[in-house]
């Protein structure tokens, strides 16, 4: 039997990036839950009206930057 | 294969605008590879494209799910299969087809924050709209059936009787465009048998190369969060035992833990690596806390719920597995919470900023939100007579007092003064 390795590839830099944004959301989602158990109140639409409008440009600019890359 | 130029031409045009888009769905999805599918064309990481699309199936109702069915239905896999292509073919991956169906009739029959209304379609006009949208996704799925097998030139040839024996061809596919077939897998296994020996007796042998592969987080960043969670154990427990934390430790240390996984997601990305399991780790816990204080608001605070109230003298404790109380000499009664307190839509909205303060209530009926664990003193000039309603402690209890005074205490803390200036009273009493 013949073992084959595959060859490890480190992501490039824009999926570097991706993943830290999403890594950073996970914090500010923990860090708002500490703050809601220490009694602090969001208002809950005006959190998904401006999370819906990131999730819009977040894929936005990833649109943009794969229409760049395509060309 | 010889044929696929011809298959490709019998194709229904519309199939093959499909395939032009080079979506393809991915191989590692939870249900049909559609978020992984559209997030390798978009460079969106599988993980965040599945947090967004839960993100979307709770925002969108059952829009996300309905538009997932047909994505589902359409778009062809890494192999150039389209799973509604293939029903028209009489080649049904028949699992497939019944969860796009069960997605696209739940989907269908759903709003904006309405799940599933079972024949109730939530009266006119919305309702009506959202029931015709639903008859509409359905029919287009039949209309599109019908036209993909129309419309691929003509009446089909009758089939050749098969030998006894002889086995099913495989069905064939039209060719997928070129982003699908860079990133469909070319090579063949080692030790795999050739799928049609006259075709490879005219190819060049086929070589085995090895996918590069993106390395996941790596031992080391997985035992940095587990020390990190151990830390953040004893940091919990230390607080606990001082006397100083709000909450109940568990709760608190998987608030951390949120924190923790996603510095932990940072760190791998910093790197260049996959998220991997801290991917999964993350979503659960998210999913959990988003569940926990929405839908079931002190679903983690067990030993706090409840709420306990002094009357002449005398301290009882309510909810929380601590029973009722109903008593006609004392005048108070607590059941609970049922839901049906009758506060009205246009109740003012009390916040009470600070502890130790006094509150007057004017209309008869009010949201009062004071800070979490406070103390209440209900005071009137005349009989207290009313409702109060705890939701977040599952508690509602009836105020029909004598000497107009009742003192309240969700658990400890200073004393927030309330009078009620209007009998009969219904006032909703919040945590924050």
């Amino acid at each position: 039997m013949t073992t084959r390795i595959r060859p490890v590839v480190y992501r490039p830099l824009s999926r570097r990036i991706t993943t830290m944004l999403w890594g950073l959301a996970v914090v500010a989602f923990g860090a708002g839950v500490i703050a809601r158990l220490n009694g602090y109140s969001f208002d809950m639409e005006l959190l998904a009206i401006l999370t819906l409008a990131v999730l819009g440009a977040w894929i936005l600019v990833s649109a943009l930057v794969a229409l760049v890359r395509d060309r | 294969m010889s044929g696929t130029d011809d298959n490709s031409r019998r194709e229904a045009a519309l199939f093959t605008t499909i395939r032009d888009w080079g979506i393809t769905r991915g191989e590692h999805g939870v249900f049909g590879g559609v978020v992984e599918g559209v997030g390798d064309r978009i460079g969106l990481d599988r993980v965040p494209g599945r947090i967004i699309a839960v993100v979307l199936f709770f925002v969108t109702g059952g829009l996300f799910l309905a538009l997932y069915a047909a994505a589902w239905a359409l778009l062809p896999d890494r192999e150039g299969r389209i799973i509604i292509q293939d029903f028209g073919r009489g080649t049904p991956n028949i699992g497939a087809l019944l969860m796009i169906a069960l997605f696209a009739i739940i989907g269908g029959n759903s709003g904006p924050g309405v799940w599933f209304r079972r024949g109730d379609w939530g009266g006119f006009p919305f309702g009506i709209v959202w029931g015709l949208l639903s008859l509409a996704v359905i029919a287009g799925i039949v209309v599109l059936v019908v036209t993909a097998v129309t419309r691929r030139g003509g009446p089909r040839p009758p089939r050749a009787p098969r030998a006894p024996g002889t086995p099913v061809a495989d069905p064939v596919y039209a060719v997928p465009p070129a982003s699908a077939r860079a990133t469909a897998p070319t090579a063949t296994a080692p030790g795999a048998a050739p799928e049609e020996p006259g075709d490879v007796a005219d190819a060049p042998a086929p070589v085995y190369v090895p996918r590069p592969r993106t390395p996941g987080p790596g031992s080391a960043i997985y035992l940095l969060i587990l020390s990190a969670f151990v830390f953040a154990a004893a940091a919990v427990w230390f607080l606990d035992r001082e006397g100083t934390l709000s909450v109940s430790p568990v709760e608190a240390w998987f608030a951390v833990a949120v924190v923790i996984v996603g510095s932990g997601i940072v760190i791998a990305g910093a790197a260049g690596r996959r998220v991997g399991f801290l991917g999964f780790l993350a979503t659960t816990l998210i999913v959990g806390w988003v569940i926990g204080l929405s839908v079931f608001p002190r679903i983690l605070d067990f030993a706090d719920n409840g709420v306990t109230f002094t009357v002449d003298g005398v301290t009882h404790t309510v909810g929380g597995g601590h029973g009722w109380y109903d008593s006609s000499s004392t005048g108070v009664s607590c059941r609970d919470f049922d839901g049906n307190v009758d506060v009205a839509s246009d109740a003012p909205r009390i916040d009470v900023s600070s502890v130790a303060t006094d509150v007057t209530v004017t209309s008869s009926s009010a949201v009062l939100s004071v800070p979490r664990h406070a103390s209440l003193r209900f005071e009137s000039a005349s009989d207290v007579t009313g409702t109060l309603a705890f939701e977040g402690r599952n508690v509602t209890c009836d105020l029909d007092r004598a000497d107009g005074t009742l003192y309240t205490t969700l658990d400890t803390g200073d004393v927030v003064t309330v009078h009620l200036t209007t009998p009969h009273a219904t006032i909703s009493v919040e945590e924050r």
